[in-house]
């Protein structure tokens, strides 16, 4: 007979659905899906089975629907619950609005001390090559005004991802440094602040370690300053010049670069990109479809010119990695 | 006792029915309970691991000898001589191996790796316990666990219906 404790750790391995479904089996089984401290309440889990690609409107409806009566089942009344949610995780889409209340009830638990800490995908389903830029600011709109909703929201949100979204009717580091206190990771699949503009981060107070870029029109990102960040990753970007400038970044171990191969990329200097770093062990590069274009040798080079100038230790991986494909788990 | 054995610190641990076994400390070491005993020096006198029978305690010992060596301080040797793919892969192959045993001593196994906070032991033995609940009727959920269903059947039917966005 397994004790309640390792049920509660298996039924942490399965959807919310499947654990919930089990209380059904006998009288013992009863409570325990609600008393799961961590609680991964995703959208992508309640599309219908086999639903087919691109997802349709109505099945992202349906999804929804069924996510809002989730979240309502298992973080309705949170005054009387008796566990400590350690994380919740929730992945939505924006638009409608059943985030709405999935964003009140989310709300309410976090008041009454709940929920400590939220992992938070507001993902989409377009594909990034179909994205006029109307869509995306309208998206980006949804966003700011799905976050700036649940101020406690902010209070917790370790974890942010986001799709499709133009940061370009606010302040970018007003919304994810300011008022996202407890950030630690960042991933941003196609997000842009203006087709290649520059993204300067300057926030001596953030927590951020992890930032994820995927597939961005920006030219260049600037990190004048987040002192935690320990990861930084690149995957596509389209602009001819060196991707990164760095101010203080005293923790970044690892960057990590994937160029994208639609057109003519200049050589530049390694030691560009890793300017303003002093700690940086592991460099994963890689170039999409045509090989040769990282060249070995100047790479070589320019690391040993760098090499001279403080970096500890240094690995290096070349690789070419097949074509994008699509959207990143959660 | 804390001995020492051709350079390597041992450990002794003591099961409930009185049986006791000497283990290199970076094996015991991959429970992280007993790594907790051994940091806070609680680990002097023999260990003595509470509701876990012999027989489980031997076969957690000799999952723990397996693995130590790619996760552990001694793995060096071993990871230098061998591709990291091919041990994994060797790794993979012994653990399908070790977990062809009967359901309660599985569950024991579950027990066990969960008291001793073995991830990877946990894991192991948890998965097809995950698998059968994520894959297959309510009914055959119930026969792999031996439970039984003791809910009148209008109760069943409230919580089906209060929880109707899981049932679809």
């Amino acid at each position: 007979m397994l004790t309640d404790d390792i049920l509660l750790s298996i039924l942490g391995r399965v959807d919310t659905a499947t654990a919930t479904r089990t209380s059904v089996l006998s009288k013992r089984w009863r409570d325990l899906p609600w008393l799961l401290p961590v609680l991964n309440l995703r959208v992508w889990d309640f599309l219908p089975h086999s639903c087919p690609e691109p997802i349709a409107a109505h099945h992202m409806d349906q999804a929804m629907s069924r996510l809002t009566k989730a979240t309502r089942s298992l973080l309705a009344d949170p005054n009387s619950k008796s566990t400590i949610i350690k994380r919740l995780s929730l992945q939505l889409y924006v638009t409608g609005d059943y985030a709405l209340e999935i964003g009140s009830l989310a709300c309410d638990a976090i008041d009454c001390g709940v929920v400590k800490n939220m992992c938070l995908a507001i993902v989409d389903e377009k594909d990034p090559r179909d994205c006029e830029h109307e869509y995306m600011l309208q998206q980006a709109l949804a966003v700011d005004g799905f976050l700036t909703a649940y101020p406690s929201v902010f209070q917790c949100l370790t974890k942010l991802r986001l799709y499709n979204v133009w940061f370009a009717e606010w302040d970018m580091q007003h919304l994810l440094f300011d008022s996202c206190k407890q950030l630690k990771q960042l991933s941003l699949s196609h997000c842009d602040v203006g087709d290649s503009s520059v993204w300067q981060i300057n926030a001596p107070d953030s927590k951020l370690r992890i930032l994820e870029v995927r597939m961005s029109c920006l030219k260049r990102i600037e990190v004048l300053c987040l002192p935690k960040l320990k990861h930084l990753s690149w995957d596509e970007w389209f602009c001819f010049e060196a991707p990164l400038r760095f101010g203080s970044v005293p923790s970044l171990k690892v960057q990590g670069l994937i160029c994208g191969a639609t057109i003519d990329h200049q050589e530049f200097s390694l030691s560009q990109v890793l300017h303003g770093t002093r700690n940086i062990h592991t460099l994963p590069l890689a170039r999409r479809r045509r090989p040769n274009q990282w060249r070995r040798r100047a790479i070589w080079r320019s690391l040993q010119t760098y090499a001279t100038t403080g970096l500890n230790f240094c690995w290096i991986r070349l690789t070419e990695v097949p074509a994008w494909r699509g959207h990143c788990g959660c | 006792m804390a001995t020492r054995e051709a350079g390597k610190k041992m450990i002794m641990l003591k099961s409930p029915d009185g049986m006791e076994f000497e283990v290199e400390e970076a094996v015991a070491m991959e429970s992280q309970t007993i790594r907790k005993m051994i940091e806070d020096d609680c680990a002097d006198t023999a260990i003595l691991i509470p509701n876990i029978n012999s027989k489980i305690l031997s076969r957690v010992i000799e999952y723990c000898n397996k693995h130590v060596p790619t996760t552990g301080a001694t793995g060096a040797a071993a990871s230098d001589t061998v591709a990291p793919a091919a041990l994994a892969e060797d790794l993979k192959i012994w653990d399908a191996e070790f977990i062809k045993v009967n359901r309660a001593t599985r569950f024991d196994l579950i027990q066990a790796a969960s008291y001793l906070n073995i991830k990877g032991l946990l894991d192991l033995t948890s998965q097809t316990t995950i698998d059968t609940i994520s894959d297959n009727s309510l009914e055959e959920i119930r026969s792999f666990l031996s439970t039984k269903n003791d809910y009148l059947p209008e109760e069943e039917q409230t919580i089906r219906r209060e929880n109707q966005w899981a049932f679809q």
